[in-house]
């Protein structure tokens, strides 16, 4: 199934471009938008082939919290209520399921908090609390949210332990999302959890559950190697990963820098090392085919700004990989096979990125993980 | 014929008080005692004593799933009540159907069962447990000894004294340990007392493991028939997998959803009821 976007701040005008049609749904953000907002772009956008998922985003209690206090599902009393308590949350859903009958969403994702303890009781809880949901919202699409963080993940088996909870679902499907401490323009590279979060995925596909695996990167080549059958992306997340910090500091794009996505590297590119690579004749074809690519470079050779084209350029090559990984036409190992050996052959050259920790390391990772997981 | 002793009187004022005559002993477990009643109307009957420390909340947790239960693979219950012993205890009974031809144990005295006569089994009690599931109800002893057979062949469950109903929160001292399950046909997440885990899937694990040394004479995870039990049940615990016997056996019999249905990890085994029913048909 195609690519999820994964709205943040600002990206509403990304879902009516026609080069970025090619995504099966959009997962609203109450954080970012208030209700009207987003009855509007479900009455704008939602077709046959266009869904809108309703995520309640209630991951952190005592976070910045945006717009999520006006929404009605919002509980006044998040901060204080007894949160093992099954009737308080099935009286959320109640409210949740009421919002997404009045957006007209077709899908929602169960409310979850991230906890202080993975333990086996909070994940049996969250599924409890799905079950609320698909109790509760007959003709809506259900999502059970699991939050799980990559470090539980590394632990032995836990990931089997894991997917026998939440596999108890009633819900349509699984809601991924990986939890890590990773700090913004760093790929995750922590070998075991990746090839944790991998059994996650790979045992729940296994057992007919679909896994949407929400908040990702470039590093969805591996929850597609894994099986995955969708995965999500933002505008921001050429930078940043599902973090607590995510949701404790502005969300505005003033004074980012523009990053292009290269698919030989798997990495983002500040401008400087774009043109670095561009001189190397690294860069993929697939770069041809991406319409934002062109425009970049125009912008670059006028001097003018083009973190709104990053942006694009991105979300094009997400919805393009994901569709050509689920085609079976792009093999992962070959891929992160090739980019490691793209990364050298700029090191043989003496091609050093300005950006100093932009060094492709991770894909050493990667590998390890997917060659690990494999066998 | 021996009635049990103690029990048998016991069984006896309850037959008083219940309008039933007491015929004979069925069998003892560790938890229960049973007998064959009739009643006035020459109705054959089972009437369960419960023993020694079974806790009223978990007798009550028993009779109240089964009495949920409406399924022809499970033995339907008819009256429960409660005895004063002289001593001031007070003892449990129950009165259910009384399935007559015998437990899958009694028949294996004389020999495995045959492949079909395990694809019977297994159809009928698939159907069972997803009524079970559907009321969210684990029975958590599932065995050769706890199947009955009616006179036709058809398995009934029987004996819910395990049961746990996993809307009840609380969970009594008795869960504690290592479990309650019979080890031998345990799974894993009984044996390693892992209760959130436990779900309708253990039972799912509990009736392969029971098809496969009923027909295949091999235990799921044992490398070969006759495995020393410790060793095969440290290899549930650690969760090694099926053997490569189990899986070359039930292929050879036509009997490969065996090796689905056990494995280790409940994820790994069929995830829904329906699932189930449909591979065994």
């Amino acid at each position: 199934m195609p690519a999820y976007h994964q709205m943040g701040h600002h990206s509403q005008n990304l879902l009516g471009e026609a080069d970025l049609s090619s995504f099966a749904g959009a997962l609203v953000s109450p954080v970012n938008y208030v209700v009207d907002e987003v009855a509007e772009l479900v009455e704008a956008h939602q077709s046959g082939t266009f869904d809108f998922v309703l995520d309640p985003q209630l991951y952190f209690p005592t976070s910045e919290r945006g717009h999520l206090h006006e929404w009605s599902y919002f509980p006044s009393d998040l901060d204080s209520a007894d949160l093992s308590s099954e009737t308080w949350w099935s009286g959320l859903i109640a409210d949740l399921v009421a919002v997404g009958t009045e957006l007209g969403c077709r899908a929602i994702a169960s409310p979850a908090i991230v906890p202080r303890r993975y333990d086996n009781g909070y994940f049996a809880h969250s599924t409890r609390v799905a079950h609320s949901l698909v109790e509760q919202a007959p003709g809506f699409r259900t999502l059970q949210t699991v939050l799980v963080s990559l470090d539980e993940l590394s632990q032995p088996s836990r990931a089997y332990a894991i997917a026998s909870l939440v596999s108890q679902t009633k819900c349509d499907g699984i809601y991924l999302i990986l939890v890590s401490e990773t700090e913004p323009r760093r790929e995750l590279s922590d070998e075991e959890g990746l090839k944790g979060a991998m059994l996650l995925i790979a045992a729940l596909e296994a057992a007919s559950l679909e896994v949407l695996v929400g908040y990702s990167s470039s590093e969805l080549v591996l929850w597609k190697a894994a099986g995955a059958t969708s995965c999500a992306t933002g505008k921001f997340f050429n930078l940043r990963r599902f973090t607590r910090s995510r949701f404790e500091e502005p969300s505005g794009g003033g004074g980012q820098l523009p990053y292009w996505v290269e698919e030989s590297l798997l990495s983002f590119l500040r401008e400087s090392d774009l043109l670095r690579v561009q001189q190397a004749g690294l860069l993929s074809e697939v770069d041809d085919r991406n319409p934002y690519c062109e425009q970049i470079f125009e912008q670059i050779a006028d001097g003018e700004p083009w973190l709104a084209l990053a942006w694009r350029q991105y979300m094009w090559w997400f919805a393009d990989i994901e569709s050509r990984l689920a085609a079976g036409s792009l093999e992962v190992r070959t891929l992160l096979q090739q980019a490691e050996r793209n990364w050298i052959q700029l090191e043989d050259q003496d091609i050093l990125m300005e950006e100093r920790r932009n060094d492709g390391t991770w894909l050493r990772s990667w590998r390890r993980a997917l060659a690990e997981y494999r066998s | 014929m021996s009635l049990g002793g103690d029990h048998q009187n016991i069984a006896d004022a309850i037959c008083a008080i219940e309008g039933y005559k007491l015929a004979e002993e069925i069998g003892e477990g560790s938890f229960k005692h049973s007998f064959k009643v009739i009643s006035p109307g020459g109705d054959e009957y089972c009437l369960k004593l419960s023993k020694g420390n079974l806790s009223q909340a978990r007798s009550d947790r028993e009779i109240e799933a089964i009495r949920r239960c409406d399924h022809p693979g499970i033995a339907k219950l008819l009256s429960v009540g409660q005895f004063a012993r002289a001593s001031g205890d007070q003892l449990l009974y129950s009165v259910e159907e009384f399935v007559a031809g015998g437990s899958l144990e009694d028949h294996l005295k004389s020999g495995p069962i045959s492949s079909d006569e395990a694809r019977t089994i297994g159809r009928a009690l698939a159907e069972a447990l997803s009524e079970t599931a559907s009321l969210n109800l684990v029975h958590r002893d599932i065995k050769p000894a706890n199947i009955m057979l009616r006179e036709d062949g058809f398995p009934v469950l029987v004996d819910f004294g395990l049961v746990r109903v996993l809307d009840d929160s609380s969970v009594t001292p008795t869960w504690l340990g290592q479990g309650p399950g019979t080890p031998w046909f345990a799974a894993p997440e009984q044996l390693n007392n892992e209760k959130e885990l436990i779900d309708w899937r253990a039972d799912q694990f509990g009736l392969g493991a029971t098809i496969a040394m009923s027909t295949l004479q091999l235990h799921p995870y044992a490398m070969a028939a006759g495995e020393n039990p410790p060793a095969v049940i440290q290899r549930v615990v650690d969760r090694i997998g099926p053997s490569s016997a189990l899986e070359q056996e039930a292929k050879s019999a036509g009997l490969e959803i065996l090796v689905q249905m056990t494995q280790p990890w409940p994820v790994q085994r069929l995830r829904t009821p329906d699932l189930l029913v449909a591979g065994w048909n």
